[in-house]
Order: C-alpha cells, then structure tokens, then sequence
C-alpha cells in the first residue's frame, strides 16, 4: 500500500523538477532576451545620434548590426533608408523600403516614409495605397492624410485632394499642434 | 573712433548706463511669443556656414552687445536688414557689437534650398556670424512670429529691443542703441518712447517656468508658477498675458478675458495683450470689440502677425472676405514658416471659391508641419 502511495508522489515530484528547470531554462531565456533587446536599443540610441549628426558611414556600420541581431527591426530599417535617401540613393532607399514594409507590416512610419517616396517619384497610387493601408488603423493620422491628399493631387482629383488636405489640418489644429 | 573708445568710462558703467538708459527710451516691440523686454534671451549655438566655426550665445554675449536676427532669403524685409546690418557692424568694427543672423528658410532644407542659402550669403558678403536652424529649435525657442526678428541683447543676457519686421525706424533704434551701449550718443539723438517696466529676477524665474510648462502642455502646473510670479511681482503684465493664453488652452474663455484686461491695465503698449484680448473676445462672439482691440495693437506694432490673423478671421465672420484675405496675405508675407497663418489663408480662399490657392496654402501649411524625410 505504502508503494502504491509512493508512486503517484514521486510523479508528481518528477514532474515537479521538470516544470521547475523548464521554468528556469525559460527564465534565463526571458533574461537573455531582454538583455539582448536593451543592448539592441542602445546600438539604435546610437546610431541615430550618429545620423543626425552626419556621421552616415558610423550610423550605417551600425544600424547594420542591429539588423544582424534583429533582421526585421523597422528602426534600423527606417535609418538604413534614410541613411540612402541621404546618400542620394533613391533607388535603394525604395527597394529598402518596400522589403521593410513586408518584414515590418505594422510600421506606420515606414508605410508612410514609402509613400513619401513614391510621390517624390511620380508614383501617386502606389503612394495613395500606402498612405490608406496607415488611415485603415489610423483614421485621424494628419500625416498619412497628408500623404493621401498629395496622391489625389497627383492623380488629377483636386477637389477630393482639398477636403482630404483640409482634414489633416482640422486634425492638427484641433489637437492645438498646428 | 578708437579714441573716443579709449576714452571712455569702464565697460561695467556702459552697461549699467546702457539698461537704464534703455528702461525710459526703448519703443514697444512684439518679435516674440513670450519673450518681453527685460527677459533673458535663450541660448543657443550653431555652425557658422561660412568658416564652419562654432558659434555659442552664451560666448558671444560676454562683453558684447550682441543683435540677433532671425532671417530668411524669402523675406525681402530681412535682405534689406541684413545689407544694413552689414554696414553698421563695418561702421562699428573696433567696437564690442557683435551680430548674429539665424536663417529661419524651413524647418529642413533640400539640397538646392541649402545651396540657395550659400549663394545669398555669398552674394551679401557679410561680415558677421551666419548660422543655419536646422528643425526651427531656435525659431521655436525664441517663439518667432515674424521674419525678419530682431534681439538687441545686452551683456547680461537680457533682451533690450526686440522688433518685428523691418523698417528705417528700426534701424534708427538698432543704431541708437549701439550708440548709447558705447557711451556715443550726444543727448539730442537720445530717443524718447515710452517705459518700459523690468519684472524682478525672481518673477522672471517662475515666469520663464510657466513658460516652459506651457510648451510641454502642463497647463496647471504652469498656474501654479504663474501664481508664483503674480506673488513676486504683482506689476508684471506678462503673467497675466500667459495666464490668459493658458485659460484659452483650457476653454475657460471669461477666465482668459479677465487675465488681458488685467494685462493690459498694468501695460497698456503690450501689442501682445492687446492680440491677445482681442482674440479672446473673437472667440466670445464680439466681432467688434476684438476689432478694436486688434486695431489697437497693430497701431503699435503693424507687423504683430497673431493681431494680423485674429482682425482677418474677425472680417470673415463679418463676411468681408476680401478684407480678411488681405489681412491674411499680410501675415503670410511677414511669417511664411507659421503653418497655422497658411491654414487659415487656405480656408479663405476655399471660401472665396479659389481651388488652385486653397491647395497652395494647405500644401504649404502641411509641408511644415511634415518636412519629409
């Protein structure tokens, strides 16, 4: 009878020892990751000091190993962009962008740096989708509203780009930013 | 020239001379949001952009009365200041004046913006510091409402004159404070405007915090050092003027009438309690009453482009459309970096049924508020 109490008892003891070192494992792991994800955002801090002060190779260098750490990091990939658009690469500056917007769907800002880029090119539906793919989540986003109207306009629709410009500002102004 | 320097009492006396001077002659002037006469002007550094060096206010400031400009080579009004400027620094060059002019063109510029920034500063050849704000921090920090601007700022760091626009008369005062810093002024040339009152430090302190509670939007917690400096100097007219702008944040509209009229009970040449009150009293409905107020501060300073703005929507709802395009249009000309001047432009000429300005004017407006990548 004794026995047949053990039995159970060390199972649940095994399974006891099992949960808790998967446990630790994972907690070591949770530690590893935002231990990672603190130094990622230290290399970003720096490397964006870098850029704004013009030091485009540096800020490269390193926004470069942060996509090594973090491949589809949308900061580094906004960076890395500009860092082009800078260098007077617009070539690769769209084709950054474009592959950012698929690693990173949820970037508001890289959908609407693009669409930035497709008006500078002439590309005002492409422009237009990007800035409604932002307005589908973010109906009050003045910017991508911006960027909307500048597409209407460059398709021809003054009158749509108008009342959508016209909304942007009421936007701004009413948020007392204008 | 150099005699007469030489000649001269110690600089600590020119100073002391210079600010009490400068209390009884300075006119009113309104470059600035909420910056006043007496106040300390903010610091700031920059690269010059033609020999590259580091340019620091705080630097410059030390022994040397220093006239800041904020320009930009859109603004004919800042070209001919700058010419002028040019030949009272050549005039004055052994003396301890120094310039600096800070080009407010766009909050970021394009390459060919850039190269058309060089190519003006080559063409005028100045003979002082020129630097570039890249973003409008400085524009924004000083709260530039028309360009070209103006700080003549003392040794001390304080605000002595400060203009908009430009005009002969402003050269004359620019000039007759030179004069007077420099102990050069023979008495018939003195100017006689009106007082001008100095806040005590100790207001100021508190005042310069409501100010920048202000700007990050901590609207009771700017109350609060307003009170403070309401306690430390009950004259101060611009902690009422604030205290005013903070209760029109907080759509407390009666609250914010009674600030100006105490403002203005306490400085009756403040152009921007007088903007300021008439604003308010546009927003309560009083079309009339604003338009008085507006008038009256746009005889003191006609370049004060909030007063431009409020008199053109206070035409508009008078339905005198045209009249307030002009005002409008005006106040675009003095400030073409104020986003909100362009947006109400753009309304009036959707009004007036002009499609291709109304897009003009909304672009322009959007354009600085998102300068792009």
């Amino acid at each position: 009878m004794f026995h047949r109490m053990l039995r159970p008892a060390g199972l649940l003891v095994l399974m006891l020892c099992v949960l808790s070192g998967a446990g630790l494992a994972q907690s070591s792991e949770t530690d590893n990751h935002r231990e990672l994800r603190k130094q990622v955002r230290k290399l970003l801090k720096v490397a964006a000091a870098s850029f704004e002060n013009g030091q485009l190779d540096s800020a490269a260098t390193i926004f470069d190993s942060v996509k090594t750490i973090e491949p589809g990091n949308p900061d580094a990939a906004y960076y890395l962009a500009r860092i082009s658009l800078a260098r007077g690469d617009t070539v690769a500056c769209m084709e950054q962008l474009e592959q950012a917007v698929i690693d990173s769907p949820r970037s508001f800002r890289l959908k609407k740096f693009l669409a930035g880029m497709y008006l500078s090119t002439n590309r005002p539906d492409e422009a237009l989708k990007q800035a409604e793919n932002v307005l589908k989540i973010r109906m009050r986003d003045s910017e991508a509203l911006y960027l909307k109207g500048r597409s209407l306009l460059m398709s021809g629709d003054s009158a749509r780009a108008v009342e959508v410009l016209e909304q942007a500002l009421e936007i701004i102004e009413k948020r007392g930013r204008l | 020239m150099r005699r007469i320097f030489q000649s001269v009492p110690s600089q600590g006396m020119f100073v002391v001379l210079f600010i009490l001077i400068f209390l009884v002659t300075v006119p009113a002037a309104a470059a600035f949001r909420h910056l006043t006469e007496g106040m300390d002007a903010p610091e700031f550094e920059g690269k010059n952009i033609v020999t590259g060096h580091k340019v620091q206010f705080n630097k410059l400031i030390k022994n040397n009365l220093v006239i800041v400009v904020f320009w930009s080579t859109w603004s004919k009004r800042s070209l001919e200041q700058l010419a002028d400027l040019k030949k009272i620094v050549l005039k004055y060059q052994d003396y301890p004046i120094k310039v600096v002019a800070i080009n407010v063109d766009a909050p970021r510029l394009t390459p060919a913006a850039r190269a058309a920034i060089d190519s003006k500063v080559a063409e005028l050849d100045l003979p002082f510091d020129i630097i570039i704000d890249d973003g409008l921090k400085i524009y924004y920090r000083y709260g530039v409402i028309a360009v070209p601007s103006t700080a003549v700022v003392d040794t001390n760091g304080a605000i002595r004159y400060g203009p908009s626009g430009y005009s002969l008369a402003t050269r004359d005062v620019i000039v007759d404070s030179i004069e007077m810093f420099l102990g050069l002024s023979r008495p018939d040339t003195v100017i006689t405007f009106f007082k001008r009152y100095r806040p005590t430090r100790r207001a100021t302190r508190y005042y310069n915090m409501a100010v920048n509670h202000f700007g990050l939007r901590m609207y009771e917690r700017a109350l609060v050092s307003l009170d403070s400096a309401e306690v430390a100097d009950p004259n101060f007219a611009a902690v009422h003027q604030l205290r005013g702008e903070v209760f029109l944040r907080l759509e407390k509209l009666n609250e914010a009438l009674a600030e100006f009229e105490a403002a203005a009970a306490l400085d009756s040449n403040s152009v921007p309690v007088w903007a300021g009150w008439g604003h308010v009293l546009r927003l309560l409905g009083q079309i009339d009453a604003a338009k008085e107020k507006l008038n009256k501060s746009l005889e003191i300073e006609d370049t004060y482009t909030p007063a431009l703005l409020d008199r053109g929507l206070c035409w508009a709802e008078s339905d005198s459309v045209d009249y307030a395009i002009e005002n409008l249009e005006k106040a675009v000309e003095l400030n073409q970096m104020d986003p909100r001047l362009h947006y109400y432009l753009g309304l009036l000429y959707h009004k007036a049924g002009n499609l291709e300005k109304t897009l003009q004017s909304y672009l322009t407006a959007l354009s600085i508020q998102y300068p792009g990548e």
